[in-house]
């Protein structure tokens, strides 16, 4: 006879569960994120001087994306840690507590049955403690539901911000659609038949579409949005670093989960993760600008003359704190001493290039209107991007609107550039090509109306 | 125009790498998902069950997301290696 329900559920499963989501965490946030540092790190070195803080850019926000992720799961799985622990120790008190009353009530009704009164109250008494403690089971139980759904509900919000009540597929593909820049979509049809009926090769063919457009939107994104970037500050970013490195540590030591000290440890480890997590955001908005700038500079000034330019900029933060703008951007330090030389050196030659292009295309009759105006634009923009870069480059300007001019115009005239060529060039190339035209408009009329 | 310095060949390979490096995160993606649902038929409580998988698909789309980025950082990193080529001819740095 069961008198008191047992908690309904599988704390081996959720445990189980735990464990993979664990190994995930660490999968993405630190093998894949180390991978994309590293690839970042070559494909930046083998650019064109014009695209690598472009590319940078973009590429960074990719890096943080997965650090963060990793974050998320480890958060993920300590709440439902904590979950199972609760779990686990309800259906084990609740069991005793039903064995309890189940024993008291036999006593209990042998003891009236043989006239013996004082065991009867004796059972009676053991009976009411034990559904006392049942229902201290269940209290103890809802309130480690009501943790782990404020844990839960927090991730939620961290990807899908103020959304209120969301099924699993909605937060799949809000998560998706809101990460990506604007003007990059993935299909919400198709994101809900990827969540409905995973499959690795389906999911990458569905998201071909948004493949082209993620680049050259998201790094000019990342320049024009400049005053809204978030950053974390220095110190929070320390202790977030401490506690990852503490949790890594432990897990590193392949912790007895069976032992309650080793899991109230491993537990702890985790929540401190999450908790500084959390504090991670709330970086001072002065910080998170001077970070921001300092990495879009470096690019043209590198790393001295990019600190002194923001520090000149933003007086009351620490060069310190500006300098350590992200553990993620270190691996870049040798494309950043180099900068400077190759701004003073490639600025001028763009402009002179880009001046001759304009010459020839007002000059020379023999070719197509249509060519010549785009050999103009071409070599205009040109001549305007090598002046931001040689102004950046000697540090006459330290402000984003210059770094997003050379990113503007290296667009422009590529895409002119691809539009003169056009009857040389491959189809896939032209339809490269028409996506970078297009993206220059866009580019344009949002920075320029 | 003016292209400055930069290695073809290098972008190409690091693009093939960066495109396995996106496929791998969707996949990643799609286990997230996968272990949602696990944790959800293991939880018993329907409101933590719900919760659970909602947090964790919300996670699996934000994986997708930068696995769609990760893939652009590739198509980009091949458009700028056939761009050198095409504007040099061939005969660019290498």
């Amino acid at each position: 006879m069961s008198t008191f329900p047992v908690p309904p559920g599988d704390p081996a499963g959720l445990r189980a569960a735990v464990a993979r989501l664990s190994s995930l965490g660490g999968t993405v946030g630190e093998t894949r994120g180390t991978r994309l540092r590293g690839l970042g790190e070559r494909a930046e070195g083998a650019l064109p001087a014009a695209r690598v803080a472009a590319f940078a850019g973009a590429r960074g926000q990719a890096s943080t994306a997965t650090s963060a992720l990793g974050v998320s799961l480890v958060a993920v799985g300590g709440a439902l840690a904590d979950y199972a622990d609760a779990l686990e120790t309800s259906q084990h008190e609740v069991r005793g507590a039903n064995e309890r009353y189940d024993a008291a009530w036999s006593s209990s009704r042998a003891a009236d049955a043989a006239g013996d009164a004082a065991t009867a109250q004796s059972g009676r008494q053991a009976m009411a403690q034990a559904s006392a403690a049942a229902d201290a089971v269940r209290q103890g139980l809802l309130a480690a539901r009501q943790r782990v759904a404020g844990a839960l509900r927090a991730e939620v919000d961290a990807w899908v911000p103020d959304a209120g009540a969301l099924s699993p597929v909605q937060a799949w593909e809000r998560a998706a659609a809101d990460l990506l820049p604007p003007g990059v979509r993935i299909p919400a049809e198709t994101l809900r038949d990827v969540y409905t009926d995973p499959d690795v090769t389906l999911a990458r063919e569905a998201f071909t579409e948004a493949k082209t457009a993620a680049l050259k939107s998201y790094q000019l994104l990342t320049v024009a949005g400049y005053a809204r970037l978030t950053a974390q500050a220095l110190a929070a970013e320390r202790r977030l670093e401490a506690a990852l490195g503490a949790y890594q540590d432990l897990k590193g030591a392949a912790p007895d989960l069976a032992d309650p000290l080793e899991y109230a440890r491993y537990l702890e480890a985790e929540r401190e993760a999450l908790r500084v997590w959390g504090e991670s955001s709330q970086a001072p908005g002065d910080l998170q600008r001077a970070q921001s700038l300092y990495k879009l500079l470096r690019g043209f000034q590198g790393e001295a003359g990019a600190l002194a330019s923001t520090a000149a900029r933003f007086p009351s933060v620490a060069s310190e704190a500006i300098a350590t703008a992200g553990r993620l951007d270190r691996v870049l330090r040798p494309v950043w001493t180099a900068a400077p030389l190759a701004g003073r050196v490639l600025g001028p030659v763009s402009v002179l290039t880009g001046g001759y292009d304009v010459y020839t295309a007002v000059t020379d009759d023999s070719r197509p209107v249509d060519d010549r105006v785009a050999h103009g634009l071409g070599g205009a923009a040109g001549i305007a991007g090598g002046v931001a870069t040689t102004l950046l480059a000697v540090g006459l300007v330290a402000n984003p609107v210059g770094v997003t001019v050379v990113a503007a115009a290296g667009v422009v005239a590529v895409g002119c550039w691809a539009y003169e060529n056009r009857a040389a060039i491959a189809d896939g190339a032209s339809r490269a090509a028409g996506a970078v035209g297009h993206a220059a408009t866009r580019v344009w009329k949002g920075l320029f109306g | 125009m003016a292209f400055a310095g930069g290695d073809p060949d290098e972008l190409q390979e690091t693009a093939s790498a960066l495109e396995v490096l996106s496929l791998d995160l969707t996949g990643d993606a799609l286990a997230v998902a996968a272990q949602g649902r696990s944790a959800a038929a293991s939880a018993g409580d329907a409101g933590v069950a719900d919760l659970v998988e909602t947090a964790l698909a919300a996670v699996g789309g934000a994986a997708v997301a930068t696995a769609a980025l990760v893939s652009g950082l590739a198509r980009g990193a091949t458009t700028a290696g056939g761009q050198l080529v095409s504007a040099t001819g061939g005969s660019g740095p290498r």
